[in-house]
């Protein structure tokens, strides 16, 4: 078990990306962002929720029980070493980052090198951590993220106007991340795999897909949409792959193999913005992940890979590693 | 007179003294209900006098401008800033929040609300007792004690009294009285006509008929109950301390600093201070005004609407036939607090048919008694005024009710009450 040790000391504790609208609508969100060049904003702490583990930019004020060693607060400049078995110390070893960076997006299943804090965090709650956490890592992974516009939950989800004859409520669009006014990213976020198998409203998918990319694509965006997954990244992986067996694989297939759906696991996210810090300071969403998720054989971004679906699910190297 | 309360965390009384300590001015002094939120300069901002507010980081404090947060609210960074009130900058709904910080204000005492005819509530004008309490210490016995002597005067808060006490089991859920906590529809059928002469029939159109106002009400006003120590809430303990309003309040406010935002929803009864209630002579000062007798129309069930034009055909109705229903309502309540001045019975079955004599008191004769017996007592027990069924017809006031308690209908209506009421209505103990 490892974790992050952080020397630095610009730690950042909260984005202000978040832009504030009259309406709740995913239609004037895109119209405003065509027509204005400056927002209100609202303030979205990085260390969800609520300075869970950081109460100020200074390496001496994180909380090291409750740090889940997500990367978000981290700069370029202060990662410079992660420490093993959680204690800080400046006399102990320190493993280079970017060995194990290096060692990510393979396409072969490996048992996590991070601690389970993370997994264990994303599970607890949809509203204030997976979401929040899932915006938070597409504006880091942002080609500029100083021009990225979010809109998340706990308490700025957008809506859609989805409702039909079977169902008058509106939808509930739970992350919504743009990138320079180019490109959109709308995710569906779950805290776990069994709490979207288990999810009354799981499809989700259908009502949402093509509405969120018509009304895009009106105001000239490129949008993309997939489910978010946090908590335990193992039943994630293709039954094809080394990755040792989970009940509920086989069902979690079976759902996505339906209706080209996609998806990308926190864990995931995490393994990206460690490569991006360690690895390639340009790596961006918007370059490497966009034509992915136009890639209709593309399904999923792991952490040991992405997968891909043929003939079966497999799980193949991300094609940055070759970089 | 008072309105429903309908939102759980209005039970929290520390962010009603957060909110009255940074509206307060003078005795006498008028408050558009609006000026109740967060201006963006934040002079009045509740989180500086509220006990549940925490404080930010400093890095944090300085980008927002301001010092405390509310741990109630999901993200601390939260622009609504106040769960009572909201921003006036950041407010997603409207003039509800402020709309139940003032039934709340006037449930405390503190202030008197000013209403249109339809009963919305405009302004509110601070009273007396809001200079007697502005000198009051959180915490302090006299601030309990006063909390307790108005918040037993509520009238729902009577009405949930009547319902504690015929349980026979000592834990009670929200989702268990749900039921009883709501304002019932009664079964007349009318008819209404738009603008273009289409009539439609309406049914259920004088009472709730979404489940969700009712599950918000009992939410409420058992967490008022448990600051009057009606009900102790589970898990409820600060180093054994007292079952009081600051207590519970501070309970509350250490929950959500834990991360448990949402409030309680199994409470344990306390059997003698609802005895005490319901025997100990407590007038009911503060019933469901006559103007809120009737619930504003919901227009989320399909159906509501008019063929031809789509006017809200649940509004017509109210409109038409409300008066009618909540005199029928007044006409309950005057005969019980008669009754218990005089210690004497209501006699339903008289009162049922001389009602009938008067066009603005019934919509069907045959239907008239049934009606009352089963519909309008029950609705009138929640507005606060408990009873009971003897004999099968006679009622008895459980309670007093002072005068004007449940607000004044018009003098036409006051004085065709005092008609039906002769002294054939009331029968000797």
């Amino acid at each position: 078990m490892m974790r992050f040790f952080l020397k630095g000391n610009k730690m950042k504790i909260f984005t202000d990306r978040v832009i504030r609208l009259k309406s709740r609508k995913f239609e004037d969100f895109l119209s405003e962002l065509r027509r204005k060049n400056s927002f209100n904003q609202d303030i979205l702490e990085i260390c969800v929720p609520d300075g869970y583990a950081l109460d100020s930019p200074s390496l001496k004020k994180i909380n090291e029980e409750r740090c889940t060693g997500c990367l978000l607060c981290v700069d370029f400049d202060d990662l410079n070493s992660i420490k093993e078995n959680d204690v800080p110390s400046e006399t102990h070893e320190y493993t280079e980052i970017s060995e194990i960076a290096k060692g990510l997006f393979l396409g072969e299943y490996k048992p996590t090198f991070f601690s389970t804090k993370l997994e264990n965090h994303t599970q607890k709650s949809e509203t204030t951590i997976t979401n929040p956490l899932g915006a938070l890592y597409f504006w880091r992974l942002s080609k500029n993220p100083n021009n990225t516009y979010i809109r998340t939950s706990p308490n700025w989800e957008l809506s859609i106007n989805t409702t039909n004859i079977l169902d008058e409520r509106e939808g509930h669009l739970d992350i919504v991340v743009a990138s320079e006014r180019k490109k959109i990213i709308v995710m569906e976020g779950k805290t776990s795999v069994n709490s979207l198998l288990s999810s009354r409203l799981r499809e989700q998918w259908a009502r949402y897909g093509n509405e969120i990319i018509s009304k895009s694509s009106k105001f000239g965006f490129d949008a993309f949409f997939t489910y978010l997954i946090g908590g335990e990244e193992l039943p994630l992986y293709p039954i094809s792959s080394s990755a040792p067996h989970h009940r509920l694989r086989a069902e979690f297939y079976d759902f996505i193999s339906e209706n080209d759906k996609k998806f990308i696991s926190i864990e995931g996210l995490r393994a990206l913005r460690l490569y991006q810090l360690a690895i390639d300071n340009s790596f961006c969403w918007e370059d490497h992940l966009s034509p992915l998720l136009n890639d209709k054989n593309f399904k999923g971004l792991l952490s040991n890979g992405l997968v891909y679906q043929d003939s079966d699910f497999v799980l193949k190297k991300a094609p940055w590693v070759d970089i | 007179m008072a309105n429903v309360l309908n939102r759980s965390q209005y039970g929290n009384l520390s962010c009603l003294w957060g909110v009255f300590k940074a509206n307060f001015s003078e005795v006498g002094d008028d408050l558009a209900l609006s000026d109740l939120k967060v201006n963006n300069d934040q002079s009045n901002n509740p989180l500086e006098f509220c006990p549940g507010g925490e404080e930010f980081p400093e890095s944090l404090s300085e980008r927002l401008g301001r010092d405390r947060y509310c741990p109630f609210l999901k993200s601390r960074t939260d622009e609504r800033i106040c769960q009572w009130v909201h921003s006036k900058e950041h407010d997603p709904q409207k003039s509800k929040p402020v709309g139940q910080t003032a039934i709340a204000l006037d449930i405390a005492g503190l202030a008197k609300l000013n209403t249109t005819k339809s009963g919305r509530t405009k302004s509110l004008t601070w009273l007396d007792n809001a200079l007697k309490v502005n000198k009051m210490e959180w915490g302090s016995d006299e601030l309990n004690e006063y909390f307790i002597n108005n918040i037993l005067g509520y009238g729902p808060i009577l009405g949930l009294s009547y319902y504690l006490n015929e349980r026979d089991t000592p834990k009670v859920k929200s989702s268990d009285i749900k039921s009883n906590l709501m304002i019932k529809p009664t079964n007349d059928i009318v008819e209404v006509m738009c603008e273009n002469g289409t009539k439609t029939i309406v049914e259920t159109w004088d009472g709730n008929t979404s489940p969700d106002a009712s599950a918000r009400t009992t939410s409420a006003l058992l967490s008022l109950a448990s600051s009057v120590g009606l009900v102790k809430p589970k898990g409820f303990s600060l180093n054994n301390d007292l079952l009081n309003p600051t207590n519970v309040s501070n309970w509350l406010n250490e929950r959500a600093k834990n991360g448990k935002r949402t409030f309680p929803r199994t409470y344990y009864i306390e059997n003698e201070n609802v005895a005490k209630v319901l025997n100990g002579g407590i007038e009911v000062e503060r019933g469901i005004n006559y103007k809120n007798f009737i619930p504003k129309p919901s227009d989320r069930n399909k159906g509501n609407r008019c063929e031809c034009c789509k006017a809200n055909v649940i509004n017509m109705a109210r409109k038409d036939y409300g008066n009618i229903s909540r005199n029928r309502k007044m006409l309950l309540i005057e005969g019980l607090r008669k009754a218990a001045n005089n210690d004497s019975l209501l006699d339903l079955k008289i009162l049922s048919d001389r009602s009938c004599d008067y066009d603005s008191f019934y919509f069907n004769e045959d239907s008239q008694y049934n009606t009352l017996l089963n519909i309008e007592r029950l609705n009138i027990i929640f507005y606060g005024f408990p009873n009971t069924v003897i004999g099968g017809h006679k009622l008895k006031p459980l309670i007093k009710a002072k005068e004007n308690a449940f607000g004044e209908p018009p003098a036409f209506v006051k004085i065709k009450i005092d008609e039906i009421l002769n002294d054939e209505v009331f029968l000797k103990r």
